[in-house]
């Protein structure tokens, strides 16, 4: 048997956040992550980079020696197969016994595969979603010219956007009316589909696949609207739910993500939940929802860790940031894009060539979300500006120019606190 | 620890910190030839906001939980054991996490071109190395740029 | 090329910018602020309007690549022995605006400066020179009414007291003090600057006209506070916090003239400070309209005595003009205890081109005279005498004092310390400097951090040069070159001037 003061299940950017969480506190008590691949930690939002060819050392998230420099034991390829919460227990795989003091749960999710008919049975239909995925559709390269990828949302599009980019004849079916509809709001959707429609990918808009026809080998998707796509391969991008497998038959309350308290703690003590698994809070609507997020894994992460390590930290919520990393022309957006009732103010401005884009959305006077297509630097101030929650009624046409956006609109005592004294950027800032 | 304060008050939108900032970080470590050569220009760390009367130069805050670093999706962006908040930037992919994490604009993006990363302040950690203040200070004609202890630090330090 | 007017199109200046080395970093943009420099973005140039330019060289100074020069253009007015180029361009200019020319600085005509023509004399052989850095050199002055004599007495416990009551006085610890410069025609940042290194070198600044800002009431136990014409800033407070007041009935510089600080300069801190509603004109007339005799002038300077409870010396400031002499005179009989004499190449923020160039007499002929007048009246010892207008260095220190003066005050060249170029516009109010101006932009250019450090610096450098020329002269206290005119010799000067100036010409 296994003994560890704490133990991560997950080794990605949640266990990382925690492993810093912990050690910030507590530099002495053991530490060992499970997870069930072999790559331990590495970046799941560039798996897209090890498709086009890069090595998988290039993902490693903090560098080989990350988690000895830490002093953390690491199991890789291997899967926990149970939790027994009353003897403080885990299972794994190869049938070992691992004692924890504290756990933290940072499982992730899994990709959500809709019911198509004829998916079963077939070679090249893939998921994409962690590194196991990536590697089969790599291998498969060869092996198809044209594909659909399903979903139009953030790893559709770049998983389509990629295939495209390695002279595959892609198309993109999307139920929905547009393309990244949870990070975009119309306008900003248009432009993006514009810009990879230019590249050559196609899109369905307002449909789904019904059925994968071939034998064994796929000649094409039949859609709800009766059209018929032909194509070698089919990706299903709707999106992770969180993944829910290790919960069951436990004590631990699950439904439709792990619920956590303000101190990422789950309603069974000791026991610690972080990443796309939990449902945190989000604040820009206030909701406690799952977030499949880098940053707010990362921050859930090293909140949870502090936690762990006996310091009371809350987790102060985290708001949906996205950016568009692959397309030519960079596309930021943060919080509420599209505004869901009236009570809610839009402004924005582009001009006429559609490279530059910009879209505040207000409520009360306060910044809620935006979307910054073209000109970029400076848009974390935006986002700053969300969280502190300041009041920008006075200065919201001035954030809409093309110029850089900086500090000068700020309250000069906020600035000069920023300026002269230590930082007190905190997840609470 | 020690960082760029800056004083707003005394800021004069003269740009010497940026060139200085550009200088330093490029392979001459000549301004003329970073600027005309090697294409730096634009790809100060430090920049200059002017809106007149007000000017002050804005770099990074090297913070201790670093937004920029939560957001960074290929662990270029560290904090160093000294504090100091380091972008590599041979290991940036340009996801603009930072860019968009950063509340005060201080992590910047570089698209133009094939070599699209993302780039921001090192504090010139070759120059503290060799016990040298940051080239921006060092450039600063009228201490708008100091490198020294927070106003809380200097306060601990002298009660 | 569209025309342009001569006095336009005869630009003085031209920038002369290297294209290559320019990074267009565009700091020289915002340095600019007269407007003679901007971008074209469609272009992606720096273009130059040569005609704007004052030769401020700012722009120039603050280039991180070296690539601007500003030199004077070649076609500018020819000149010739009578007709200087700056002569056309004047009459050029007048001839369109109809108006007076104000100027800013101080006299710049080619006037023989006499300080050039005294030489300090040393000790070799007879009697031995002295090293100020090994053996004691004495700076300390102390100015105000030194009494006829002195007398002591022996009390019951046998310690010996001083009997006599002393007037107030001043102690410095170098005879340097910095000068009249109202916060108004400079602003807060260079007088904070100045009031900071007069602390630290143990000497007085002075208020000027405009009165003093609260903020630097701190700094006024250093503080000389003036009283002028148009009486700004004077209250019981102003009076009760400062080391001692001037009365200023003239400048060097203007002699005759009064002030004029226009309404759209008096922003809300100047208005608070010189108690006068914002945006009102700020007229410091010519005369003190209560002040038409040596009886008036004696009637103000026991007002301020009486406010002041005898505690604190009271100056008169005068221009050094054609009977100086007299004039002092009757200021010392009137009972001031300091007189500033200022001499014609004195700055000023603003003055009438005509007046500035013309009007008055150098500060080395004033002081000689007023010395020499009241020594022979026998009241030499009432006041002490300063020396202002055209102090240069700190051989023009040394040899003004030799000349008859207890201090000097200096302006401009502290204005050169922290950076002044003596283009000659601070009537403008554009100062690209940040010394002669408000504007919330420019004047930001002066950090007192720095500033102060500069200013303390330069006066630091003068007083161990003048410590130095002492120990040559084997003399260990500045106290003993008063008057002492022996220690000069005039060279190139007539023997008229010599006589006035009391000293020998070389070689005697």
């Amino acid at each position: 048997m296994i003994r560890s003061e704490y133990v991560i299940v997950g080794a990605n950017v949640a266990a990382v956040g925690a492993i810093d969480g912990i050690r910030r506190h507590d530099k002495k008590s053991s530490i060992l992550t499970i997870s069930y691949e072999s790559l331990g930690s590495y970046s799941k939002a560039m798996l897209a980079e090890y498709i086009e060819g890069a090595n998988a050392q290039w993902l490693e998230y903090r560098g080989k020696d990350y988690f000895k420099k830490m002093g953390v034991d690491c199991l890789f390829g291997r899967k926990v197969t149970g939790i027994d919460i009353e003897k403080s227990m885990l299972a794994t795989d190869n049938g070992d016994e691992v004692s924890y003091k504290k756990l933290l749960l940072g499982v992730g999710g899994v990709p959500f595969k809709p019911v198509i008919k004829g998916a079963e049975g077939k070679e090249l239909v893939f998921t994409f979603t962690d590194f196991l995925d990536a590697e089969k559709i790599r291998e498969a390269l060869k092996k198809f010219n044209s594909a659909v990828v399903i979903g139009a949302g953030f790893t559709g599009t770049e998983i389509a956007y990629t295939l495209n980019k390695l002279n595959k004849k892609v198309t993109v079916v999307e139920l929905g009316d547009r393309a990244l509809v949870k990070a975009l709001d119309p306008k900003s959707s248009e432009i993006a589909e514009k810009l990879m429609k230019d590249e050559g990918i196609e899109f369905y808009l307002n449909d789904t696949v019904e059925e994968i026809a071939g034998n064994k080998e796929i000649t094409g998707v039949s859609l709800k609207s009766g059209k018929f796509i032909s194509c070698e391969a089919v990706i299903t991008a709707i999106g992770v739910v969180p993944n829910g497998e290790l919960m069951k038959n436990t004590p631990l309350k699950f439904d439709r993500g792990l619920d956590v308290d303000d101190y990422m703690c789950t309603n069974v003590p000791d026991v610690y939940g972080a990443g796309d698994v939990v449902k945190a809070l989000d604040i820009s609507d206030g909701q406690k929802r799952s977030l499949p997020l880098w940053p707010l894994a990362f921050q859930q992460g090293l909140v949870a860790g502090i936690n762990m390590a006996g310091v009371r930290y809350p987790y102060a919520g985290g708001l949906p940031v996205n950016s568009l990393k692959f397309l030519k022309v960079p596309i930021l957006s943060a919080g509420i894009t599209t505004p869901p009732d009236a009570s809610y103010e839009t402004i924005s401005v582009s001009d006429p060539k559609g490279t530059f884009y910009r879209s505040l959305v207000l409520k009360d006077g306060r910044l809620k979300g935006f979307v910054t297509i073209g000109e970029i630097d400076g848009a974390g101030v935006l986002t700053g500006l969300i969280r502190s929650r300041i009041d920008i009624s006075g200065i919201k046409t001035r954030l809409l120019g093309k110029k850089r956006i900086g500090l000068m609109q700020m309250p000069r005592e906020w600035r000069n606190r920023i300026f002269t004294r230590r930082d007190e950027t905190d997840y609470n800032d | 620890m020690k960082k760029v304060i800056i004083v707003e008050d005394f800021c004069i939108a003269c740009y010497n910190c940026e060139v200085a900032c550009i200088a330093v970080h490029s392979k001459s470590q000549d301004p003329v030839k970073a600027y005309k050569r090697e294409g730096l220009r634009g790809r100060s760390n430090a920049v200059v906001e002017v809106e007149s009367p007000l000017a002050f130069s804005v770099m990074c805050r090297h913070c201790k939980h670093p937004w920029c670093m939560d957001a960074c999706i290929s662990g270029a962006i560290q904090r160093l054991d000294n504090g100091i908040v380091y972008l590599d930037e041979e290991r940036c992919v340009g996801c603009w996490g930072c860019v968009v994490g950063c509340p005060y604009g201080a992590a910047h993006p570089n698209i133009a071109g094939k070599d699209k990363h993302a780039f921001k302040c090192d504090l010139c950690i070759e120059r503290l190395d060799a016990g040298l203040r940051p080239a921006c200070v060092e450039a600063c004609p009228n201490n708008a740029l100091l490198y020294d202890e927070t106003i809380e630090e200097r306060e601990e330090v002298h009660t | 090329m569209l025309y342009k007017k001569p006095q336009i199109q005869f630009y003085p200046y031209i920038v002369q910018r290297d294209d290559y080395k320019c990074v267009r970093c565009l700091g020289c943009v915002e340095q600019c602020s007269y407007d003679a420099t901007f971008y074209d973005e469609e272009l992606d140039v720096l273009w130059n309007k040569h005609e704007a330019c004052v030769g401020c060289k700012r722009c120039e100074a603050m280039c991180p690549t070296d690539a601007l020069k500003i030199v004077p253009n070649p076609s500018r007015p020819y000149e010739h022995a009578s007709w200087k180029w700056d002569l056309v361009m004047d009459a050029y200019l007048q001839a369109n605006t109809g108006s007076i020319i104000i100027t800013g600085i101080g006299n710049d005509k080619p006037y023989r400066v006499y300080f050039d023509h005294l030489l300090i004399d040393a000790c070799q052989v007879t009697n031995p020179s002295i090293d100020p850095l090994r053996e004691p050199m004495e700076l300390r002055t102390f100015l105000g009414r030194k009494g006829e004599k002195i007398e002591l007495a022996e009390t019951e416990s046998g310690k010996i007291e001083l009997k006599t009551r002393l007037a107030p006085q001043l102690e410095l610890e170098t005879p340097i003090m910095f000068s009249a410069m109202s916060y108004g025609s400079i602003n807060l940042n260079f007088q904070e600057s100045m009031a900071r290194a007069a602390v630290k070198l143990g000497t007085y600044w002075n208020t000027g006209e405009g009165g003093l800002h609260k903020k630097l009431y701190p700094y006024a136990g250093r503080g000389i506070v003036q009283v002028a014409s148009g009486r700004f800033g004077v209250s019981r407070d102003y009076l009760k916090a400062a080391a001692a007041v001037e009365i200023k009935i003239g400048q060097g510089a203007k002699p005759g003239i009064g002030g004029h600080l226009p309404g759209e300069k008096v922003n809300a801190d100047i208005a608070e400070t010189r108690m006068i509603p914002p945006g009102s004109d700020a007229i410091s007339p010519a005369p003190h309209h209560d002040i038409y005799s040596i009886e008036d002038l004696k009637q103000l300077i026991y007002a301020i005595k009486e406010a002041t409870r005898y505690e604190k010396p009271v100056f008169v400031k005068i221009a050094a003009v054609h009977n100086v002499a007299a004039i002092a005179s009757g200021i010392a009989r009137a009972g001031a205890d300091i007189i500033v004499v200022d001499g014609f190449r004195g700055g000023t923020g603003a003055t009438p081109k005509s007046v500035r160039d013309h009007v008055g007499i150098p500060v080395e002929v004033a002081i000689a005279a007023v010395d020499r007048r009241l020594r022979q009246e026998g009241i030499r010892n009432e006041v002490s005498i300063v020396a202002t207008g055209g102090i240069r260095s700190s051989a023009d220190v040394i040899k003004i004092i030799a000349l008859g003066a207890d201090a000097a005050y200096i302006a401009t060249v502290a204005m050169l310390a922290i950076g002044c170029t003596l283009c000659q516009t601070c009537n403008t109010g554009r100062c690209a400097w940040g010394i002669t101006t408000n504007d919330p932009r420019l004047a930001r250019r002066q950090n007192p951090d720095i500033a102060s450090e500069q200013l303390y610096n330069l006066v630091t450098g003068w007083s161990h040069e003048m410590k130095e020329m002492l120990g040559a002269m084997g003399i260990n206290s500045i106290e003993s070159l008063k008057g002492n005119r022996l220690r000069l010799r005039s060279i190139g000067l007539t023997e008229k001037e010599s006589e006035i100036l009391g000293v020998l010409p070389v070689g005697e």
